[in-house]
């Protein structure tokens, strides 16, 4: 694509006329060009294509009898005219060798335009070298990488978001595998889908129609020595054949009033619950109270109702909600080691924990989730404290992984749950979060602003849509973008990471990314390999 | 030297009147004519081809025979009859360079008009401000004596297609508020 800027402004982006060779065909949104300026070079985005012309009359014209054939090859291209609008989004100077900036001017009227190249791309994107840019796809129609960069990316919370099967997923693991590799933090992962530990399936369509399932590896698979597994669900686990390093219990004691408030709608509990738990918390002792309620008999519950004015019937009610909980496959009377300290263990070596939930129920999913991560936090607020204190052993940076997102921070709870506070503040205390959702719409919108680097795949509801672009420069056209990306192994890349909004085509997650970002050196394996049979059988095998 | 075509009976800037060297012998209908002066040579339309009684006090009336029967029968009526027809000027040869617009001077009354040569199409025709000469001029149907320019003119060239082509694209910068007439101008180029 070539063409020539017409009009613009820097709020409104420019315009540019397409040379008469070109239709808005050779076009596409999302795309990158170039805009050569006089002292400057402007990297943007295609947000829009349209078909113009200097005169309306013409536009209605078909040119459909014989004779207008002259007129056609006239008027077409130059009369009517493919027009795109360009966002400007990054300035460098002609010879490319100063800092890449955000734009402040705009180029001069007839400045050509023209298709990003290779080179432009990897000069704004960085090169990838797994330690500070990750490759995370190509850009459409291109092969060069495009690169997040990690340091940056979990300085800040992260979203990825994508209706179900638009490839969220995959994305994660890339992003997981990418910040594994290059330690810029470690993961603590909630995996409510037993997706990122050990090997996951994979839906496969290779344009046959056949959908073939595969297997694709986890993190542990890919870094057997820097990531432990948890599970909750040991049974699950074996009969998926994951292996995992410690299964978790959570005890009786460890649960208090504010944790069961999380799980208010899917117990259906009423606000005056929230009020009587407290209470029995105060009365029974805060460690107590969970395993004295639920175990009372029917008697005891009545007495107790009676001799400290509780309303029976609620009593019973809450007894028997909270029973529930206490069903929970993995909840004990008391637990051979604590699992955060455990945890916290891990983390402070470096490692990266996946919590894998087996078969456990959304319901067991929040709970753990919650307690966990209240105690994480605690953990970190003191460690990082000590660190100011003396300034050493500063715990590594932390990202936590959570998947249904909107679950922990929808707009009623998020004021009670310590994701929000995690998300609003916890940058201080080097912890971020790495939400994973499909419905952006139910995350707080106060979260939402705090969310540093947005990856999206497609979603198609309005108010989805809405949420995502909250407080984003430029939403317009963004949200043009994101209409028209496919609904498989396409992603938008916005914000804190990446030095401007950038549509990728996502990377493929098979042999070739395991060899560059295993731990394993397959090619080093099949050397060695390859040495053993030349030994035992000479060299004239071929393997 | 080659024959002229006619002569400058009435001269002004924009345009002159000739009388035919020939009766029914006037060059054709947009096709290229030139005037040679001192300093410069004038270039012009051909348009607006009249035969006409000499004396404009008598009518010619008809006789109710052929030409040929005329001829033989009636040969002095010829004698009295005229051919004139009108040039606007689009240009002029100034050094042996051409420019698209009018002269200091116009052409000389009494001068003789000579058809252009196929390289003198080739040269003048790459100069498009003939068109706007002929859209804004005041002279009689002068969409028809665009078009019919630009069809003469494209004869001389190897591509015709491609040279009215580009005299489309001038005609739809001078036309575009017009299109319907930007339209049946070019129409007629292609026939």
């Amino acid at each position: 694509m070539r063409g020539k800027v017409v009009r613009g402004s820097l709020s409104a982006g420019v315009e540019v006329k397409l040379d008469p060779q070109y239709t808005v065909e050779d076009v596409k949104v999302g795309n990158f060009a170039v805009i050569e300026g006089k002292k400057y070079r402007y990297f943007s985005l295609v947000a829009d294509v349209k078909i113009e012309s200097t005169n309306p009359a013409v536009l209605v014209d078909t040119f459909e009898e014989e004779e207008d054939e002259l007129a056609r090859e006239i008027i077409v291209g130059d009369s009517i005219f493919g027009s795109i609008s360009l966002n400007p989004m990054l300035m460098t100077d002609k010879q490319l060798t100063g800092e890449v900036r955000a734009v402040r001017t705009i180029p001069p009227h007839g400045s050509p335009a023209r298709t990003a190249t290779e080179e432009d791309v990897a000069h704004v994107f960085g090169a990838p070298d797994n330690k500070v840019y990750f490759s995370l796809g190509t850009p459409l129609e291109m092969e060069t990488p495009v690169c997040v960069n990690l340091p940056r990316l979990v300085e800040r919370c992260t979203g990825i978001f994508g209706k179900a099967g638009t490839g969220k997923t995959f994305l994660t693991r890339l992003v997981l595998a990418g910040i594994t590799k290059s330690q810029s933090a470690v993961n603590l992962i909630f995996d409510a889908h037993n997706e990122y530990g050990w090997e996951a399936a994979k839906e496969e369509d290779r344009g046959d129609g056949i959908r073939k399932e595969t297997l694709v590896k986890g993190l542990k698979q890919l870094f057997p020595s820097k990531v432990v597994i948890f599970t909750l669900d040991p049974e699950s686990s074996r009969r998926r054949g994951a292996k995992y390093d410690h299964e978790i219990h959570l005890s009786y004691s460890q649960i208090a009033p504010e944790d069961i408030l999380l799980l208010q709608s899917q117990l259906n509990l009423n606000s005056t619950a929230t009020e009587t738990m407290h209470l029995l918390s105060g009365k029974m002792g805060a460690e107590h109270w969970f395993k004295l309620l639920v175990e009372m008999d029917a008697g005891e519950l009545k007495d107790y109702a009676e001799e400290n004015g509780f309303h029976l019937g609620a009593l019973q009610a809450l007894q028997r909600k909270l029973k529930r909980i206490y069903d929970l496959s993995f909840m004990r009377e008391k637990v051979p080691f604590d699992a955060v300290e455990k945890i916290m263990q891990y983390l402070n070596e470096g490692r990266h924990v996946v919590i894998e939930f087996g078969s456990t129920q959304l319901l067991g999913y929040m709970l753990v989730t919650n307690i966990l991560t209240k105690r994480i936090h605690g953990e970190y607020v003191k460690r990082m404290e000590k660190y100011q204190a003396t300034r050493e052993n500063k715990p590594p940076h932390l990202v936590i992984t959570i998947e249904e997102a909107h679950r922990f921070l929808s707009p009623e709870l998020s004021r009670d749950t310590i994701f929000a506070t995690i998300a609003r503040e916890m940058r201080k205390y080097n912890v971020t979060l790495l939400l994973v959702d499909q419905r952006t719409s139910g995350i707080d919108s106060e979260v939402m602003s705090q969310i540093g680097t947005k990856i999206s795949c497609k979603l198609d509801d309005e108010t989805d849509v809405n949420a995502l672009l909250t407080g984003v420069q430029d939403a317009k056209n963004l949200r043009n973008i994101l209409y028209s990306l496919d609904s498989k192994q396409q992603a938008l890349i916005m914000g804190h990471a990446v030095p401007m909004p950038v549509v990728i085509k996502t990377r493929n997650y098979d042999i070739q990314f395991y060899r560059e970002i295993g731990e394993t050196d397959y090619t080093e394996n099949d050397k060695e390999f390859k040495k053993m049979v030349d030994d035992m059988y000479g060299d004239d095998i071929e393997i | 030297m080659k024959e002229h075509v006619g002569e400058i009976i009435e001269s002004s800037t924009a345009q002159f009147t000739c009388e035919a060297a020939r009766l029914h012998s006037a060059p054709d209908y947009g096709s290229l004519v030139k005037v040679d002066e001192k300093d410069y040579s004038i270039i012009g339309v051909v348009f607006n081809i009249t035969t006409v009684s000499a004396d404009p006090s008598r009518r010619p009336a008809a006789y109710g025979q052929t030409e040929e029967e005329l001829r033989r029968y009636q040969p002095q009526i010829f004698q009295l009859l005229r051919t004139y027809f009108d040039v606007l000027v689009i240009g002029y040869y100034r050094n042996k360079e051409y420019t698209g617009y009018l002269p200091p001077q116009p052409a000389r009354i009494h001068s003789f008009v000579y058809s252009c040569s196929d390289a003198q199409y080739l040269e003048i025709s790459k100069n498009f401000n003939y068109i706007s000469t002929i859209l804004t001029s005041s002279c009689e149907s002068k969409d028809e004596l665009a078009a019919a320019v630009v069809r003469s003119i494209s004869r001389f060239h190897d591509n015709p297609a491609d040279y009215q082509r580009q005299a489309g694209k001038e005609l739809r910068r001078l036309l575009m508020a017009d299109y319907e007439r930007f339209k049946t101008i070019v129409r007629r180029i292609i026939r």
